[in-house]
């Protein structure tokens, strides 16, 4: 095992706190996902290689895409993690994959593609896996993928780095569908660059491994560029969840929403980092950033960080958070139709899967989702007499 | 089945550390409209919501008598379950939650069974035509993006599927405009035939031109101050509270 | 932006507070008084035992604490300055005196106090704030009291209000060892250390159980030398159901070389007490305000910051409410303004102990001409807090995109079994609210002046008069200015 530092938070505070940066435990001898790479890609999608350290570095400098030095106005200290493309994770996430052989898969979209293009990975036990890719989305072009993250048993360790760069007036529907079992541990990074007007909806849903770490880097260098993301996630017994989440506002008239719908069970875990940040001459940006938790557990820790950063006055950022358990006002409603309180509190849970995953684009996996919940209130109600038991 | 839906008896209430009901007597027959009228503040939400359970109200004294049961230290869901319901002003929001889904639950909740889908599914779309509404509705999630009209019909809309004994709709709140006053009369309408009880708060008499009241009661400062019926809110249309509030 | 809708021209217009204060030039809180050095005591610029030694000595401490003090220097030597926060590289401690005495020492009257130091304090306007019937007037000059008045009827209910050294000396010397620095231990950062080796002057208030100080009690603290540092204690003791609110003021001239300002707040809130502690704080703009405050609360106690920061260079200021017992409860109202060459680093910490403890925290930011504000905060919420409720509100408000404005606020929630909301939101000065103001004949400036004002109304509104009026003069002072 070793131990990397992932998810830093946009701007340091106390340490005592344990926001700053996420330690995160890999197992030693991780391995690049393999199989056929070009296989069943649907005219328009294309593999384009698979890169190595030098490739990936040339194929940065083909599109233009280089390091900034942060536009840090003095005084702010330390500079988030240097790179070119930034992630959620951070640097030495990028380092694992480097560190461990594996090339990033570069895929280019060049047409415009209706039918969403579905990747599957099943994972069983003793996998030790990395997956790594790029997708390059040409101008104009507009595309959705799902990556459907699943196993039936055992443990293991899986992690993927995700890197979109959308060109101009490019437009991407990005799914990320977990549902390990219990003992894997599972981590997602995701970089994205927004070029003008292009536009990105990200959805990633986190219903399976126990321990968890998720990174996503937005990075809005168009100008109207739009992003519109949303988290779920359902904390169960002795699960941890840490995520950073940052939404950067660099071109004009940009414009960004996430959402973060959670559900904590038991004694579950949950450290959250989510970042707006408003660069100088981002004017007429908005940003609109919103999470919703549910805690259901005496000993569920929530840690939450929602940050604003503002380097342009011309801006509109807004945070919101509400945290508790089941609200007496919707408990007293639900209770007037006759729902009693562990009924109601399983239709809120549902409720916040199911606003991300009715917009899974796939009705195969939406129902996935759906046996998900009905199994995890099988399983929780003792009463419970449906015949799945 | 016992006389009287309801039977209201000395009932004081109120929220921490102020009392706004003062000792109030109600008795409603099965099957009957009775009216609740009142100027603001005078307690008629209140008596709603303590009618139904709500644990913003606590009672200090008297007894809800409920088909012939004393529910008073029933909890909320309990007196749903037993066939007592509550309009809501401002019906809370689920994103994620189909109507439709919510009232399968609540229905399974109730019967302990589960809910036959085809005549769950006749059973909307009946309603849907009755109320002259698009069937859509039920679809999308639980009261989020709703105007309000919306809400209130949604909240009628519910009130006749789920079917309970005893309505109480509070109707308080007089915006509502004329499309929403329409569907609240014609499911109330419909919610008679079917011999639910009603007891209807308002202060304004809109909601009561096409419906047969049997009896008015007038709450003043937390008590009833006049039984009567049907000619009582007549008069109090025409000469308003103020006979009730002097002295 | 939608804060600066909310708070509609019409509000600000029927808020006329600000007007009843005259107008007040900058230069007021700029003067400078030329300082005679034979009248002053310097000790040598760096930090060394010996100089502690002598320090504790020139104040006649018991032994203990000269013992702290000397514990405490250790353990400044022992830690570092803090990786996260604005940079103050621009300190060296080496050279700074930390140190420095008038003459004239305590004085019984205001007749006896000498006229360049009486000067300075009839800038700011003291004599006159006290003639509106203030309780206590404990004016420290540099680093020590140098006038101290309590008003008779205050003392007459048994509330003491006096200057740390005679509390420490006194007979209160018991019950200041068994609280001083306990709330703010020296381990807690470097800056604590070095106040816990250094630190000279400050107010001791005890408050008996029951009684209710109806009028303010006020200190006005004024850092007056080159290159001085100033580390006043406040130690305030309210005693169970006892009710007091004080009023800590800052101002300082103008200096070119670094200053430092590492005082230190401990306030010890007792069953059913409520203390209301209120600061506006201008320290000149080559200030380093490195403060610490908390408050800690005993059962069913309310704790409530009103905090106006308007001066220094670089500022690390999050007073910390402990709710340690049931049912208490605690407040932060907050304004933090960075202008030109300023780094703001200010907000609030909770820690939610006790069963039922509900906290409240509001702040407005406000950044102009290059300046940087960041609002810092930590709620924390511990299993056994049950029931407890807490509410996070920060506006930042931008008047230009060459300053910067952050939001930093962490939350460690560890029940179930409580309510937490927060909301923040970041803009600027809404064009159409301007417009409208303008229509109604008001200038620009003044227009945009009122929407600040307006912005920060939260906390003036907070305050008694004469100190909302002259953050609104601060306020429109900053505006003018750049």
């Amino acid at each position: 095992m070793s131990e990397i530092r992932v998810n830093p938070l946009s701007v340091l505070t106390w340490n005592k706190l344990n926001f700053n940066y996420a330690k995160m435990s890999v197992d030693e001898g991780l391995k690049a996902e393999d199989g056929p790479r070009e296989n069943n890609l649907p005219g328009g999608v294309s593999f384009k290689g698979a890169l190595d350290e030098a490739a990936y570095r040339n194929w940065l400098a083909e599109n233009g895409i280089e390091y900034v030095s942060e536009a840090v106005v003095a005084g702010k200290f330390p500079m988030p993690d240097e790179q070119a493309f930034p992630t959620g994770m951070g640097a030495e996430a990028d380092k694992l994959f480097l560190d461990n052989n594996v090339p990033a898969i570069l895929y280019e979209v060049t047409e415009s593609i209706e039918r969403p293009l579905r990747f599957d990975y099943s994972y069983g036990d003793g996998d030790k896996v990395l997956e790594n890719m790029i997708i390059h989305v040409r101008r104009g072009c507009s595309f959705t993928l799902i990556l459907n993250i699943s196993g039936e048993t055992g443990s293991g360790c899986v992690g993927h780095s995700l890197k979109l760069y959308l060109e101009e007036d490019a437009k991407c529907t990005l799914v990320r569908l977990q549902m390990l079992p219990k003992s894997f541990m599972y981590f997602e990074d995701c970089g994205a660059r927004l070029e003008n007007r292009a536009e990105l909806k990200y959805i990633s849903l986190q219903l399976g491994s126990a321990k968890t770490y998720l990174g996503a880097f937005f990075d809005q260098w168009g100008y109207a560029s739009k992003l519109w993301s949303g988290l779920g996630y359902i904390g169960l017994k002795d699960h941890f969840l840490d995520h950073n989440y940052v939404d950067c506002f660099r071109g004009k008239k940009t414009v960004g929403v996430m959402r973060f719908n959670g559900v904590l069970m038991e004694n579950a875990v949950k450290v959250s980092r989510e970042t707006l940040d408003f660069r100088q001459y981002c004017t007429g940006a908005d940003g609109d950033e919103e999470e919703d938790l549910l805690v259901l557990g005496e000993d569920c820790v929530n840690k939450a960080n929602p940050l604003i950063l503002g380097e342009e006055e011309d801006v509109s950022g807004r945070h919101a958070v509400s945290v508790g358990r089941l609200s007496q006002d919707m408990l007293f409603y639900m209770q007037t139709r006759g729902i009693d309180e562990i009924k109601a509190q399983e239709l809120m849970v549902r409720s916040r899967v199911m606003q991300l995953a009715s917009q899974i684009p796939d009705d195969e996996l939406k129902k996935n989702v759906e046996r998900y919940l009905d199994r995890l209130y099988c399983d929780r109600v003792a009463e419970c007499t449906a015949p799945c038991k | 089945m016992a006389d009287n839906i309801l039977k209201i008896q000395g009932l004081h209430a109120g929220i921490e550390g102020e009392e706004i009901l003062h000792g109030l007597d109600l008795e409603i027959a099965a099957g009957e409209t009775h009216v609740l009228m009142g100027p603001n503040g005078a307690g008629k939400s209140t008596l709603g919501n303590v009618i139904m359970g709500s644990p913003v109200y606590n009672v200090s004294a008297g007894s809800v008598i409920f088909d012939g049961e004393d529910i008073t230290k029933d909890s909320v869901d309990v007196r749903a379950k037993k066939g007592l319901f509550l309009s809501f002003q401002n019906p809370l929001e689920v994103p994620g939650l189909s109507m439709e889904a919510f009232l399968r639950n609540a229905i399974r909740e109730r019967t302990g069974k589960p809910v036959k889908v085809f005549a769950f599914k006749k059973k909307i779309e009946e309603t849907c035509r009755l109320l002259d509404m698009d069937p859509s509705y039920v679809e999308r999630d639980l009261n989020v993006g709703f105007s309000g009209g919306e809400k209130k019909k949604a909240e009628i809309f519910q009130l006749l599927i789920l079917e309970p004994k005893l309505a109480i709709l509070d109707e308080t709140d007089s915006g509502l405009d004329v499309d929403a006053v329409r569907t609240v009369s014609k499911g109330v309408d419909i919610f008679k035939q079917n011999g639910g009880s009603l007891l209807i708060i308002t202060h304004s008499t809109r909601i009561l031109d096409a419906l047969k009241v049997d009896k008015t009661h007038v709450l003043v400062n937390g008590k009833i101050v006049k039984h009567g019926d049907s000619s009582l809110v007549d008069e109090i249309n025409t000469g308003g509270f103020a006979k009730y509030t002097e002295g | 932006m939608a804060e600066a809708r909310k708070d509609s021209p019409i509000d600000l217009a029927e808020d006329n507070r600000g007007e009843l204060l005259a107008d007040v030039e900058r230069g007021l809180y700029d003067f400078k008084d030329e300082e005679r050095d034979e009248d002053f005591y310097k000790v040598d610029e760096g930090l060394t035992e010996d100089i502690v030694r002598r320090i504790s000595e020139e104040k006649h401490d018991p032994d203990w604490m000269l013992d702290f003090r000397l514990k405490s220097l250790k353990i400044y030597n022992e830690l570092e300055i803090p990786d996260w926060g604005p940079p103050i590289d621009g300190l060296d401690m080496q050279h700074i005196v930390t140190y420095v005495k008038p003459k004239t020492g305590m004085k019984a009257s205001w007749d006896e106090v000498p006229e360049d130091i009486k000067n300075a304090f009839e800038k700011l306007g003291i004599p006159q704030a006290e003639r509106e019937a203030l309780a206590g007037v404990g004016a420290q000059y540099d680093s020590e009291l140098v006038y101290h008045n309590v008003r008779k009827d205050v003392e007459a209910q048994g509330v003491v209000y006096t200057d740390m050294e005679s509390a420490l000396t006194g007979e209160y010397e018991e019950m200041v060892r068994s609280h001083f620095m306990k709330l703010v231990p020296p381990t807690d950062h470097k800056f604590a250390a070095l106040h816990g080796a250094v630190w000279s002057g400050g107010s001791f208030v005890y408050a008996p159980p029951g009684t209710k100080v109806e009028i303010p009690l006020q200190s006005y603290f004024r850092l007056n030398a080159p290159g001085a540092g100033q580390f006043e204690h406040t130690l305030i003791i309210i005693d169970e159901g006892a009710d007091v609110h004080f009023i800590e003021g800052c101002s300082a001239p103008k200096y070119n070389v670094a200053n430092l300002h590492a005082g230190c707040v401990e306030l010890f809130v007792g069953k059913n007490a409520h203390l209301r502690y209120s600061t506006i704080e201008n320290w000149s703009k080559n200030m380093y305000n490195l403060n610490t405050k908390r408050a800690i609360c005993e059962e069913g106690g309310t704790i409530e910051w009103i905090s106006g920061s308007f001066g220094s260079h670089v500022s690390y200021l999050y007073p910390t409410s402990v709710l340690k017992g049931d049912h208490s409860h605690g407040e932060f109202t907050g304004v933090t303004f960075a202008g030109k060459g300023q780094n703001l680093d200010t907000g609030a910490k909770m820690i939610h102990i006790g069963k039922n403890t509900s906290s409240f925290i509001d702040t407005k930011s406000i950044c102009k001409s290059g300046g940087i504000s960041t609002y810092r905060s930590s709620v924390e919420i511990r299993k056994q807090a049950e029931g407890s409720k807490a509410s996070i509100n920060c506006g930042s408000l931008m008047l230009d995109s060459e300053s910067r404005s952050d939001t930093v606020p962490a939350m460690d929630i560890r029940t179930d079994k409580a309510d937490v909301g927060h909301e923040a939101k970041i803009g600027r000065i809404s064009d159409e609210a301007v417009f409208y103001m303008m229509s109604r004949g008001v200038s620009e400036a003044e227009a945009r002046a009122m929407i600040v004002s307006g912005f920060a109304n939260p906390v003036s509104k907070e305050l008694p008069l004469e100190y909302a009026a002259e953050m609104n003069n601060l306020i429109k002072l900053e505006m003018e200015m750049g």
